[in-house]
């Protein structure tokens, strides 16, 4: 009974099978997409000043241009220390702890981290992020209470590449 | 024990004790060459230009009486001059300062031009430098710091080791490293101008910064880091400034806030005299006093410069003197007064040039002429004093010869800190102040 069923259907399978093996006429062409390689850094290669640091970070935290007189007081501190770093991080902590910072609110950040990381970027680096810095802060974010929107702008504005342009 | 095991736990035991001698309590792994005479030395810059006419020959009668000795007679309230009532009582009682070490009457800053820069440089890095002034450009040669942190232990030696504290900003900031090869920020000593950093303005600028906790601390250090880790830094040392490691900068920022705390609480150098004697000088004596309280460093430099007043005012040169004199005696009773410091620090007091034998032409409100210092012999005649331990220093001597130079002040302090054979024998041109030692 059994191998009665399969003479029956056997033509069938061998015009399936032969049918499966056809040739494929179609031309696939393959094209590389032209990338520019630049090492990171490139287009940031000046070290700003110790006045363009101070007005571009008071800029990018208040929303506004900084006064010339807070601007020659805090220059006096930065240069009244030896080392910039300490100084710079206090400047920048300082700025952040002001109630008239415009950083966005914890609640807005959750709200739409992606976002946020993309405006932090923009505001801080002039710059979108890359796919890999997207994922890396939004999941940071994601997976860590303690990265407020404070944490991140004053890692961000404490970094290498927000002292260069 | 399996002999794979024994030997192995034998070679890590030799290691441990051919290396164990060389790890010092202080941290650092390998010694200077030299024997160190003490463990902290105070290089106070009695800066401006001082006349050895006026400080130690004493022709406006003894306007240093906390320093030196009378030699023609007691502080005298001539016009114009300080009261005696306007001035401090002697910090170190019925004691001069010179009693407590060695006074060279007769040094020379033989070469170069005598300006407060060239001057600070030559004390600074021991080599005398015709260098035109320049705000921004660190000297040319290594300074003390750099050879301290360089070769007095490993290079991992703590800037909080080694202090620059001057009375003004102007090109002071740039000194406390050089821009000579194999040198420079990575050996360069903390800076600090107190009396532009710590004042009101200061404090409502950076003494209310946003506090993190630990594990928010953790966060930004890891953001930072994958930042930095994708950006090619040019940003180097050299453009930052001397370097702290991360928990230096912690230690740096306490005490900020505590210089910050102390300045609006009502700083104690209010209570150090009556009104009108507190001067720039002092509110540099009083925070170099701070850090020596804080890190107990092993190396500080400062400077006082009051004294140049006497471009126009000869009577407030004269005035501001008295005031330095005071300070460096008030320095000297707190080193001996801290623990850690008493009996294991020589103090060093050297003015960094002199000034002219003949006057300007400005004359000030009570008559007298005013002197710059421009090139001549007098505005190269300076004294230097050498205060220490009686086991280290002669105490109460006197040289009145022509003896040393300015650029002998780096060399010297070398060889008190033990590095002095360790330093680079072409770049130091000075020599050892041997004659102060006992």
């Amino acid at each position: 009974m059994l191998v009665y069923k399969i003479k029956n259907i056997l033509p069938l399978l061998i015009l399936a099978l032969l049918s499966a093996c056809k040739k494929d006429n179609k031309k696939y062409i393959y094209k590389i997409q032209d990338v520019e390689i630049m090492e990171p850094g490139a287009l940031k290669p000046n070290v700003k000043t110790s006045t363009e640091y101070i007005s571009i970070a008071y800029s990018d935290v208040f929303g506004s241009t900084i006064s010339t007189d807070l601007l020659k007081n805090l220059k006096k501190n930065y240069i009244s220390f030896g080392d910039v770093g300490v100084t710079e991080d206090l400047i920048i902590r300082n700025f952040l702890n002001n109630s008239a910072a415009q950083i966005p609110s914890k609640t807005d950040m959750n709200n739409d981290i992606k976002q946020f990381v993309v405006n932090a970027y923009k505001k801080v680096y002039n710059r979108t992020p890359n796919e890999y810095e997207q994922w890396f802060l939004t999941n940071l974010i994601q997976n860590n209470s303690d990265v407020t929107p404070d944490v991140v702008y004053y890692s961000l504005m404490t970094s290498n590449e927000y002292r260069q342009y | 024990m399996e002999r794979r095991s024994f030997l192995k736990k034998a070679a890590l035991t030799a290691a441990g004790a051919i290396a164990a001698p060389y790890i010092l309590p202080s941290g650092r792994l390998f010694a200077a060459s030299g024997n160190r005479k003490v463990n902290h030395v105070v290089f106070c810059m009695l800066a401006g230009g001082i006349r050895n006419i006026e400080s130690v020959h004493q022709a406006e009668s003894n306007l240093m009486s906390t320093m030196l000795k009378d030699v023609g007679g007691a502080y005298s309230e001539k016009p114009g001059f300080l009261q005696a009532s306007e001035i401090s009582a002697n910090p170190l009682g019925n004691k001069r300062l010179q009693e407590y070490g060695s006074l060279l009457k007769e040094v020379r800053f033989a070469e170069g031009p005598t300006g407060h820069y060239n001057g600070h440089i030559t004390a600074l890095t021991g080599r005398y430098t015709d260098a035109s002034l320049d705000l921004r450009a660190n000297p040319d040669y290594p300074t003390i710091f750099e050879y301290y942190r360089k070769h007095a232990g490993s290079s991992a030696m703590s800037p909080l080791n080694a202090w620059w504290i001057s009375d003004s900003l102007g090109p002071y900031p740039a000194l406390n490293y050089s821009s000579y090869p194999g040198y420079g920020a990575s050996y360069g000593a903390n800076y600090i101008q107190p009396s532009s950093l710590i004042t009101a303005n200061g404090y409502n600028a950076i003494g209310n910064p946003l506090h993190f906790t630990n594990d928010q601390k953790l966060a930004t250090d890891k953001i930072r880091g994958f930042c930095d880790g994708n950006f090619a830094s040019q940003f180097s040392a050299e453009s930052a400034g001397v370097i702290n490691s991360v928990s230096e900068r912690d230690q740096l920022e306490v005490f900020i806030n505590e210089l910050f705390a102390d300045r609006m609480s009502g700083p104690d150098f209010l209570n150090w005299g009556s009104n009108g004697w507190i001067n720039s000088d002092l509110i540099n004596v009083y925070y170099a006093e701070k850090v020596l309280e804080k890190f107990q460093p092993e190396l500080m430099v400062l400077n006082l410069q009051d004294v140049d007043v006497c471009h126009t005012k000869f009577t407030s040169y004269c005035n501001n003197l008295v005031k330095a004199d005071w300070g460096v005696s008030h320095l000297w009773n707190h080193i001996q007064s801290t623990p850690g410091l008493v009996d294991d620090t020589v103090l060093i007091v050297m003015p960094e040039h002199g000034r002219n034998l003949q006057p300007n032409t400005v004359v000030d409100a009570y008559g007298r002429p005013a002197y710059d210092h421009t090139n001549d012999n007098t505005s190269r005649e300076i004294f230097t004093m050498v205060i220490g331990p009686s086991g280290v220093i002669k105490q109460d001597y006197v040289n009145s010869n022509t003896y040393g130079e300015s650029i002998d002040v780096v060399p010297t302090i070398a060889n008190l800190l033990g590095f002095d054979v360790d330093m680079p024998s072409s770049l130091i041109t000075g020599k050892v102040l041997n004659d102060v030692f006992i």
